[in-house]
């Protein structure tokens, strides 16, 4: 490149896309919401994630996760998107609580993960921030029989690094969970190092770690799906599976 | 020379207003009866009545002056009161009763009238002929039947008073056969008659040109019908039928939907009696149909017009089953299941492949939710059961389907509407499916390795799909195409070849400056329709910082695609506005969507006959349809390289005709209510009229003779107050 060539670059660089739409949209990207704090302690978990989904299932994911910031319009180009954190959350400003807001109720899904192995000052700051996204809303525990443990996989639970709640909690906004609450630190069971390796041993290493992948894949098969193993067609085959 | 008569009469002038005149009688009177109880009691009673008779006449006399009295005489002759003679000439007057017009016999009876001596000697004769409205005649030969589509006696006999004051009497001669004020069914005919007629103030002579009994006809009118209907449920309608036959009291009654028996029935209706019947009809086709309700002629009717009535319902679906079928998971689908799924009237099921053969699940199938692709009990045995299917990146070979191609091909030729919406996987398993493309679809996408153009791009309206039904959602052309210029970026769009001259591009992708790139495209295929989604992005127009919040414009471009999909009315291209209720039926009008301002648009019925319009800004068009023969039509609409099937009607408006039965009953209740009656024409023949008089008295001259200042009533006057006086003196009176 000539030093013309260069500074004309320069002249036309505001005009280019946003180089995140330059991103396959058609395929499943989730994003992590960045904020002000520990917002990226499991930093590739979300590509472990996307990698294992592609993997074992029929969506197409992009290699990598995108980030994004609450106050950006970037949020509508990711329905998926995560939250994760050890400790509180900070104030989000009225800006990303309107963007979150309209995010919600345009059909987009948020999956918060905690980190906090003790104490819920997480989970407490999460429900601030929920109450101004959907008001008056509140977290149910979404038990057994929720579709979300059996969207891919069968599971009777939800895993994760921790064993904190045995379920995971849940707002619901026009019949489909749109906030989804994780206590057991699910990223933090695919997380790695930079050598490649988890960066937490788990008790029962190989079973534990495979239903954490499986109930990764099933919050994404729920966030596209959403009650699509509710429909009727499918309660036969439910029904025969348990019994055996 | 006229006769003249005298006649007198007294006036009297008062001196003061009526009421001051009243009070001072009053007065006096007072003081009359006063003086008169007051006369002295020892007076024997001769002399007291003596007395008192005197006085009153001294003070009659005294009033007699005081309001001056006159005699007038009155010179003056009798003038002819006006009979009008109002001979109906409408159409239904043309009808034979006894071998001869209905006007041929009142001609008969109105020239008796007309020239009847004792009714020329006692009145002055007018004649009128009227339909709708009224004409005055001089001569009865002259009357011919008059060409207006009603007959309205109310306005005539309305009109007959206006124009004579000084009206008699009127001879009315109709076949009452009304068809304004007098048949509205929600008038009280007789009420209203006689309350009308009271005001009228003029009797009326009504005589019947023939028997109200058997003319040999049937006539047919549909009183009522539902705009809108949902298939496989039956709906009502109600019907009038008139039966003035003598040949049969079974009526058998034939329905057709776009010229297909659905419906026939037979009804015992009697002789001269009219019946409303309600019949349920089970509609077989979706969309705006053409019902013909018929009687068939009788052996020897001779108008037979009014044997066939017609109306049109749109039909619809109650509920529309789609069948959505996804390769694999996206937003795309995700976006489109959640619209159709929250809609009470779509039934949608969906089968999601969730993994593909390449896919590693890690686990045995026990610990999987994943159900066998249903590939026989859906799509081989119940495919029938939906009305439309949605393939989203959906490859065919891996599931085994590639050999049922010809059942989905069978299902969109058979009436079915089929989707398919593009994705990054489904091309490369498409196998033969893809001859179905070059069948039914708008156009075949490319399934080599360069088939989807991977560029961001705004999408934009095309010309056809600025107006068409599917890509308008706001009403104004102005403010539906500002709605497309603020969508989102797109990314990545798959190319196609062999585009169909039959299909229509409504939205496409700008690739370059001279480049457009088909984006949603649609098809007919026989009786079936398919769309062509050449993005799996669309779910971006709803979830999007953009997208207003009281407006999604994915919601209502989905929900308008799966319409017209469905065959839905309200979605087609073609909508004809022509209903029984206009006067349109001699245009056809209606609007095409998707088509372009100026161009020409031809309407070709059965018999090859074509006529020409020209499609304006908003798709609109109309076509004269006045010299094609009446009834039901099956027509073809051309437009470019589009057909368009189509039904309609020719129906004059024609109320004349509808019932031509003579009413008798009309005609006895305005004789009745008016102070008439109803005459015979034997009763006219034989001069039997009877009618009442009414001249009218014309003053020649009139002499007023004052009384009061006579000098007879003056001296008279004076004696009696002398007298009265004298008396009253005499008898020891102040």
């Amino acid at each position: 490149m000539n030093r013309r060539d260069f500074i004309k670059s320069l002249i036309i660089l505001p005009f280019l896309p946003d180089p995140i739409a330059l991103l396959d949209y058609s395929k499943f990207t989730a994003a992590k919401v960045k904020y002000q704090g520990n917002w990226d302690l499991r930093s590739n978990a979300l590509r472990k994630v996307m990698y294992e989904v592609n993997r074992r299932t029929s969506i197409s994911c992009s290699s990598e996760p995108a980030t994004v910031e609450p106050e950006s319009t970037s949020i509508f180009n990711y329905p998926f998107l995560t939250i994760s954190g050890d400790r509180p959350l900070p104030d989000f400003s009225s800006i990303s609580i309107a963007r979150l807001k309209r995010f919600i109720s345009k059909g987009g899904f948020i999956f918060i993960d905690s980190s906090q192995e003790e104490g819920d000052s997480f989970y407490r700051s999460v429900q601030r921030l929920t109450g101004l996204i959907i008001p008056n809303s509140e977290f149910v525990t979404l038990d057994q029989n929720h579709v979300i443990y059996k969207s891919f996989y069968m599971l009777t639970r939800a895993y994760g690094r921790l064993s904190r709640k045995e379920f995971f909690d849940g707002i619901i906004y026009e019949n489909r969970v749109a906030i989804l609450f994780s206590h057991n630190d699910l990223l933090g069971a695919l997380q790695k190092d930079e050598l490649g390796n988890y960066t937490y041993s788990l008790t029962d290493e190989t079973t534990r770690r495979e239903l954490c992948i499986r109930t990764a894949v099933n919050i994404v098969m729920y966030s596209l799906c959403v009650d699509y193993k509710d429909d009727q067609v499918h309660h036969p085959f439910f029904k025969e599976k348990i019994r055996r | 020379m006229k006769d003249l008569l005298t006649s007198y009469s007294i006036d009297i002038d008062l001196p003061f207003s009526k009421t001051i005149s009243i009070l001072l009688i009053l007065v006096i009177g007072a003081l009359t009866i006063y003086s008169i109880k007051n006369l002295l009691p020892y007076l024997t009673l001769r002399v007291r009545v003596f007395l008192s008779t005197l006085r009153i006449m001294a003070v009659l006399s005294f009033l007699f002056v005081f309001f001056q009295p006159s005699i007038i005489e009155t010179t003056y002759y009798l003038e002819k009161d006006t009979v009008a003679i109002l001979i109906d000439a409408s159409r239904s007057m043309s009808y034979k009763s006894r071998e001869k017009r209905r006007l041929d016999i009142a001609k008969e009876i109105g020239k008796k009238l007309y020239e009847n001596n004792e009714l020329n000697r006692e009145h002055r004769v007018v004649l009128y002929t009227f339909s709708k409205n009224l004409h005055l005649m001089d001569q009865i030969d002259r009357i011919e039947i008059i060409n207006e589509d009603s007959t309205d006696i109310i306005n005539s006999l309305e009109g007959v008073k206006l124009k004579h004051q000084d009206i008699s009497n009127i001879f009315l001669i109709s076949d009452g056969a009304d068809n304004n004020l007098l048949s509205s069914p929600n008038l009280d005919t007789n009420s209203f008659l006689k309350r009308y007629l009271r005001n009228l103030n003029i009797p009326v002579y009504t005589i019947l040109p023939g028997s109200d009994q058997a003319q040999n006809d049937i006539s047919i009118n549909i009183s009522s019908s539902p705009p809108v209907g949902f298939i496989g449920k039956p709906f009502e309608i109600i019907l009038d039928i008139t039966n003035n036959s003598n040949i049969s009291d079974s009526i058998p009654v034939v329905v057709k939907e776009n010229g297909t028996p659905v419906y026939s029935g037979n009804y015992r209706i009697k002789n001269g009696e009219k019946r409303q019947i309600s019949i349920s009809i089970f509609p077989k086709n979706i969309g705006r149909n053409v019902y013909e309700v018929s009687v068939p002629p009788l052996a020897g009717e001779e108008y037979t017009h009014n044997n066939s009535d017609y109306f049109t319902v749109r039909i619809t679906k109650e509920i529309i089953r789609i069948l959505q079928i996804t390769g694999s998971v996206s937003y795309d689908v995700r976006f489109l299941r959640h619209l159709f799924k929250k809609d009470p009237n779509i039934d949608l099921v969906s089968f999601f492949i969730l993994r593909t053969l390449n896919s590693d699940v890690n686990a045995p199938d026990s610990e999987l939710s994943l159900i066998p692709f249903p590939a026989d009990s859906v799509i081989r045995d119940n495919l029938l059961s939906f009305d439309v299917i949605i393939f989203q990146d959906f490859g065919f070979v891996p599931y085994g389907l590639n050999t049922t191609f010809s059942d989905i091909n069978k299902f969109v030729k058979n009436g079915g509407g089929l989707l398919f919406i593009t994705g990054n996987n489904w091309y490369k398993w498409i196998g033969d499916f893809i001859s179905f493309f070059d069948e039914c679809m708008p156009a075949v996408p490319r399934i080599d390795d360069n088939a989807i153009e991977n560029i961001i791009y705004k999408p934009e309206l095309t010309a056809p799909g600025k107006t068409h039904s599917v890509t308008r959602i706001l009403n104004s052309l102005e403010e539906n195409t500002l709605l497309y210029k603020n969508l989102p970026d797109l990314h990545g769009i798959h190319r196609v070849n062999n585009i169909k001259s039959s299909s229509l591009t409504l939205m496409a992708a700008r690739i370059s400056e001279a480049e457009r790139a088909p984006l949603l495209m649609l098809n007919r295929c026989e009786r079936g329709r398919t769309a062509l989604v050449l993005t799996d992005e669309l779910w971006r127009f709803s979830f999007s910082e953009k997208t207003p919040d009281e407006f999604n414009l994915y919601n209502k471009l989905m929900y308008n695609l799966i319409q017209w999909l469905a065959a839905e009315p309200n979605k087609e291209e073609l909508i004809i506005s022509q209903t029984p209720q206009s006067d349109r039926e001699r245009r056809l009008n209606g609007r095409l969507t998707g088509t372009i301002s100026g161009s020409d648009i031809i309407l070709q019925d059965e018999d090859g006959t074509q006529i020409r319009g020209k499609i304006t800004d908003s798709g609109d068009f109309s076509f004269d349809i006045s010299k094609l023969k009446e009834g039901f039509h099956s027509g073809i609409i051309n437009y470019q390289q589009q057909v368009y099937r189509t039904y309609f009607y020719k129906k004059d408006p024609d109320l004349e005709m509808r019932d031509i039965s003579i009413k008798g009953e009309i005609l006895k209740s305005i004789a009745r209510y008016s102070g008439g009656r109803q005459i015979k024409a034997e009763d006219v023949e034989k001069g039997r009229l009877d009618i009442k008089k009414k001249p009218i008295k014309k003053i020649q001259s009139q002499n007023k003779t004052p009384l009061w200042n006579k000098g007879i009533f003056f001296a008279l006057f004076i004696l009696l107050f002398s007298l009265e006086w004298f008396f009253r003196r005499m008898y020891g009176h102040q």
